[in-house]
């Protein structure tokens, strides 16, 4: 054979075996790759997924619902030994607690509502779920570093709160939403459940989200419905048990007004019930009356309508000193007034509000 | 013998560079530092915003909370978001990838990031969620870029006037 066509076959081999082991190179980095990817995803997908479990859930991406039914078992039989000095320290912090709040004689739900208002007053919630790169207290997630830092995030709430429960031997589940974002509680009085979020109600104790059915609190809570038990319990519903009855709803801003000077739950119902075809000026009576308190008061008021064991409305309102974030917040005053302003030449629609008429006593 | 061996030599290094990936050329990547001053300062709110970047020793870690991007296919990066979630969703990111063509990606990531924290903010401050729905997120070159602020024109206008200048 010519020199030169071996020297080509020479060549062309050296081409192939070079490409081929190039190829084979950039393959087995791309598999890991993909691979990689692939695994990534498929924890991704997974922790996305709502999982229909209690404990061992991931919120907002940081903090874990972690079971302490060991510690209520051990404060139940009075055994710690199988405790490391961790959980002994958590049962001791709780232990305390449970003998400075809870007297002898009292029911479950007089312990669950003193268990409620030492966790949103004595805590401080920390917003730290919210920061880009989260900055939360270490601990706040769970009851040890809860009860000893007295800064909680919700998940942190809501497992003391349920430790709590336990360890008075009254049924509580932690519930957690469909967005995996947060997380409250769900206890179980008299046969029936009930809603408590209690860091949504911290720092006053207002009762807002306080032993709430389904039906309320779905307003604002999403959570998986096929797994948790259904909450259909108004006994225990703090505003429906303080209702005061009033004679028609024209004395409704007035009761406001006296109760708004102390924050809190204020509710009442109308003396014979409201006609059906009442109900709509009963709705506009509070919706309008919402506005006024939020526009003249520096606090918060949010009200609803429920329907107690007979049938009967029941208005639940709540005042707190906390401004919160309001909407227009950040929003300059002469922004403001020329957005008002804007409206108001469009849809001939006043904010003007003659609120001395609102804010008279009958 | 000298020629077949120049040959095979002139072949090796022709498949060496055939083989290879090609991400196609790119200008030098600008300071993160430097561009997260002129954007922070033109969000407007330097003083309540807190700072990580590549330059960190968890820097791995750091960008895992905005971005599922493999690392290995960033070069640099930096996050500027408020101190105070609460009442305040503000956040520059700039990740700068090694090859232009991962760009993509980097801004997809950050578009599933806005929607986990429009779900956050949903049930934790709903005012900011409006804000965190105006979000911006675009590419330019190597740079994936997301923007959360009230002042977003402002911030986007430091990031072309410094990247396209210093280029």
């Amino acid at each position: 054979m010519k020199k030169s066509v071996k020297a080509l076959i020479i060549i062309c081999a050296a081409i192939m075996f070079l490409a081929t082991l190039a190829g084979a190179a950039l393959a087995a980095f791309s598999f890991k790759n993909t691979h990689e990817i692939k695994e990534a995803f498929n924890k991704l997908s997974a922790e996305e997924e709502d999982p229909a479990r209690e404990d061992d859930v991931c919120i907002g991406g940081e903090y874990m619902i972690r079971s302490t039914t060991d510690i209520s078992d051990a404060y139940i039989s009075g055994d710690s030994s199988s405790l490391d000095d961790r959980r002994k320290e958590t049962l001791k912090m709780a232990s305390d607690i449970i003998g400075e709040i809870i007297e002898d004689g009292m029911t479950p739900f007089e312990k669950e509502r003193a268990v409620y208002l030492w966790l949103t007053t004595k805590l401080k919630p920390d917003a730290g779920i919210l920061t880009v790169i989260p900055t939360s207290q270490e601990d706040c997630d769970d009851p040890y570093g809860v009860l000893k830092n007295r800064s909680a995030v919700c998940v942190g709430y809501a497992t003391t709160f349920r430790l709590f429960m336990q360890m008075l031997g009254i049924e509580c589940k932690v519930v957690h939403d469909t967005s995996l974002s947060h997380s409250w509680d769900l206890i179980k009085l008299d046969d029936e459940w009930y809603h408590t979020d209690c860091y949504f109600d911290s720092d006053e104790g207002t009762y807002t989200h306080f032993n709430l059915s389904d039906e309320i609190m779905c307003s604002d809570h999403e959570w998986n419905r096929n797994y948790f038990p259904k909450a259909s319990g108004l006994k225990y519903n703090y505003a429906m048990m303080q209702a005061e009855e009033l004679e028609d709803i024209f004395e409704i801003p007035a009761f406001a007004k006296e109760h708004i000077e102390d924050p809190g739950c204020f509710s009442c119902r109308i003396k014979g019930g409201i006609a059906p075809d009442m109900e709509p000026a009963a709705r506009y009576m509070t919706e309008t009356l919402s506005e006024a308190v939020n526009n003249t008061k520096e606090g918060i008021f949010n009200y609803y309508w429920a329907k107690d064991a007979e049938g009967d409305y029941v208005l639940c309102m709540f005042y707190s000193d906390n401004s919160g974030t309001d909407i227009s917040d950040g929003i300059p005053e002469e922004m403001l007034e020329k957005i008002n302003d804007a409206i108001t030449e469009s849809f001939d629609y006043s904010f003007e509000f003659d609120y001395d008429k609102v804010w008279s006593t009958r | 013998m000298k020629r077949s061996f120049c040959l095979i030599l002139s072949v090796i290094a022709f498949a060496l560079a055939a083989a290879g990936c090609s991400g196609g050329s790119k200008k030098p990547t600008v300071s993160m530092f430097d561009l997260s001053q002129r954007m922070t300062e033109a969000n407007g709110n330097a003083e309540n915003m807190a700072y990580a970047s590549s330059s960190d020793k968890n820097a791995d870690e750091l960008l895992e909370h905005v971005s599922s991007i493999d690392p290995n296919k960033v070069e640099s990066f930096f996050i500027s978001y408020a101190k105070e979630g609460k009442g305040d969703a503000s956040e520059i990111v700039v990740i700068a990838v090694k090859q232009t063509g991962d760009a993509a990606e980097a801004a997809d990531t950050l578009r599933k990031h806005i929607e986990k924290r429009i779900a956050l903010y949903e049930t934790y401050d709903p005012a900011q969620a409006a804000v965190l729905r105006s979000a911006e997120v675009f590419t330019y070159e190597q740079y994936a870029v997301l923007i959360v602020s009230e002042n977003a024109e402002a911030v986007r206008r430091a990031f072309d006037g410094f990247v396209k200048t210093e280029n």
